[in-house]
């Protein structure tokens, strides 16, 4: 087996609260797993689960194929990026990278020159002599990455680790952890509740809620095919319209909306006709066209103008159903086949996409 | 704005004076002290009439004065560890165990420091009686031990409070035991409390008299040697010994201080 890390079946409760229900999951090798989830939805406790902070209920962890359930985390061959860095106040930065080759006996001469190359990994080499506290949040961020990495586990977990810095450096962390992982070769556990994250960094994604994986697949397939309308809302953005099946014709299906417009879906799964569905449709899928125009594509359903709400890279643009629902639009402002300035409240178009772009999920 | 300016100054007088009022009457007499204990002449006149070191001479010459130093060096030197012994493991205790109570049982570690020594000695004497244990130094111990326990709870126990325990997960994520972890991550940030408290203890076990004045046998502390000269009236060597305490003590407390306060940090 060449799993890094397995949970099978694992349960916590803290007192009535089941925090992580049933977890099932496995990492490879040299694989960037993320949890993804709202906050209390389990992520975080199933991380500390596999780092030892926490003990299973039931269920069984493996790391490297030996079972760890009774195994102490400083025994686990884990380390974890934490949240608030968690460096040593009273330690340089030097120190602190060399603290756990320092706690396993290893050599002085032999933790210099490690910290050293680590140091540098993480572009700190002139920061070796430094407190914690002379460092900026980034800086930080990097110490406590080059400190975990030192001990060259089997796999690193890293607990929403850059959710105190700023956007713009965000970005470029992302961008760093992910070449990082990829050069080491080392498995990575990230745990966030940013979606957009999520999908920069992951090999694969596990989308969590209610201590349960609702949904575990590369980010295309979490993207494209949400697996029910949990992960569609919580992974980008999306319309929901609540509706009934009304007919099925080969592959595609109908559905009569509250104020009777009809949608076309892709027929993907087993429905039958009177069913309570919701149809689910990504803004960036949808067009606009003038209510006369007839020549656009796909499905089409008649809604009015309400309002537009420009962000410089796209345009939101909100209509209404017939009956009453609103529906987002969005695309570049160049993008749009109508003169979008030009609209009015109350102004009939037509809003089309292709009908393998709508997704039909039950309605829970 | 001005107007209000003003008033608030006008306002701050009163604080402004009592300031100076109390800075007055705490180091006035000491300075006064400090300056007699100088004093070559007999009389208790100001200015002085003549500078002298004779009276720190007589001092070092006076052998029952320098038993009662050392025996309070054996009390100091027996109490400091003692209260550190109980007070640690107890801060330790009460902030990391979920005991049922904890916060009433540590407010009744803090009872010996809002109960007069007086009472605290004389209750422990009663208890020494009973148990049939011969008064000596080591009641004197014991008293001390447990009248300073409060400061080296309330102390470490407020350190504990503000250490941030992901360190400690911290730690043994990185592989050290829990021995290591304590030693490199938990020691280090509640040192300077361990140390503050220590030379508050020092301090105060030195100038106590109250508890002393009821568990001590036949061996006389520095206080109480002191407070026994006094009976063939103020010496000027008294002055000199008085001196040299304040001084030990001023700076034991200026050391505790700085300590305790890199501490808040």
């Amino acid at each position: 087996m060449d799993a890094v890390v397995s949970l099978a079946g694992v349960t916590k409760a803290f007192g009535r609260i089941r925090a992580v229900a049933g977890v099932t999951l496995s990492i490879a090798e040299g694989e960037f797993v993320t949890l993804l989830g709202p906050s209390g939805c389990g992520k975080t406790t199933t991380l500390r689960l596999i780092s030892g902070f926490e003990t299973a209920d039931a269920g069984d962890i493996f790391i490297a194929g030996r079972r760890v359930n009774d195994v102490p985390p400083y025994r686990r061959d884990v380390n974890t990026v934490f949240q608030s860095y968690a460096l040593f106040p009273h330690l340089s930065v030097a120190e602190n990278v060399g603290y756990g080759l320092s706690v396993k006996g290893v050599a002085r001469a032999a933790i210099r020159g490690k910290v050293a190359e680590f140091l540098a990994r993480v572009g700190l080499t002139d920061k070796a002599k430094a407190m914690p506290r002379q460092l900026s949040g980034g800086q930080m961020q990097r110490v406590a990455l080059a400190r975990a990495l030192i001990n060259e586990p089997k796999v690193l977990l890293l607990d929403e680790p850059l959710s105190a810095l700023d956007a713009k450096l965000r970005q470029s962390m992302q961008i760093e952890l992910k070449h990082m992982q990829r050069n080491l070769g080392i498995a990575f556990i990230y745990v966030t509740h940013d979606q957009e994250e999520a999908m920069v960094l992951s090999d694969r994604i596990a989308v969590m809620n209610e201590g349960r994986i609702v949904q575990l697949g590369t980010p295309e397939d979490i993207f494209e095919r949400p697996g029910d309308v949990f992960v569609a809302a919580f992974v980008g953005d999306n319309n929901f319209v609540p509706g009934t099946v009304a007919r099925i014709d080969g592959s595609t299906v109908e559905i009569v909306d509250f104020g009777g417009t009809v949608w076309k879906a892709p027929l993907t799964r087993p429905v039958a006709v009177g069913r309570p569905v919701v149809l689910a449709l990504r803004p960036q899928a949808i067009s606009l066209d003038a209510g006369s125009d007839s020549n656009g594509r796909g499905h089409r359903v008649a809604a009015t103008f309400r309002e537009t709400i420009y962000v410089g890279t796209t345009v939101r643009i909100t209509v209404a159903l017939p009956g009453g629902h609103l529906v987002e639009v969005q695309g570049a402002p160049a993008g749009f086949r109508i003169d979008y300035r030009a609209l009015r409240p109350g102004d009939p178009v037509a809003v089309g996409y292709p009908t393998e772009a709508a997704l039909v999920f039950d309605r829970p | 704005m001005r107007g209000l300016l003003a008033r608030r100054s006008l306002a701050r007088l009163p604080l402004h004076a009592s300031v100076g009022l109390i800075v007055v009457f705490m180091y006035v007499p000491m300075v006064m002290l400090v300056l007699f204990s100088f004093n070559g002449s007999k009389l208790l006149l100001f200015p002085l009439a003549d500078l002298s070191w004779k009276w720190y001479a007589v001092l070092f010459a006076d052998h029952e004065l320098q038993r009662s130093i050392w025996n309070s060096v054996i009390v100091i030197v027996a109490v400091v560890p003692m209260t550190l012994a109980v007070g640690v493991p107890l801060a330790f205790a009460l902030d990391r165990y979920r005991i049922p109570g904890a916060a009433f049982i540590e407010q009744l570690t803090l009872v010996p420091l809002i109960v007069p020594g007086l009472i605290t000695g004389l209750a422990i004497l009663i208890v020494v009686k009973r148990m049939g244990i011969p008064l000596s130094l080591w009641t004197v111990v014991l008293g001390h031990s447990v009248g300073w326990l409060p400061v080296v709870v309330s102390q470490v126990h407020a350190r504990l409070r503000r250490f941030d325990r992901r360190l400690e997960e911290a730690s043994l994520d990185l592989g050290a035991n829990p021995w290591q972890t304590f030693r490199r991550v938990t020691y280090p940030s509640i040192r300077n409390a361990i140390l503050g408290s220590s030379l508050l203890v020092m301090t105060l076990s030195l100038n106590e008299v109250a508890i002393t004045f009821f568990l001590t046998g036949k061996d006389n502390t520095m206080p109480m040697h002191i407070w026994s000269m006094l009976r063939h009236g103020i010496t000027p060597e008294i002055n000199a010994i008085a001196s040299l305490s304040i001084l030990i003590s001023a700076a034991a407390v200026v050391i505790a201080l700085r300590a305790l306060r890199s501490n808040e940090e």
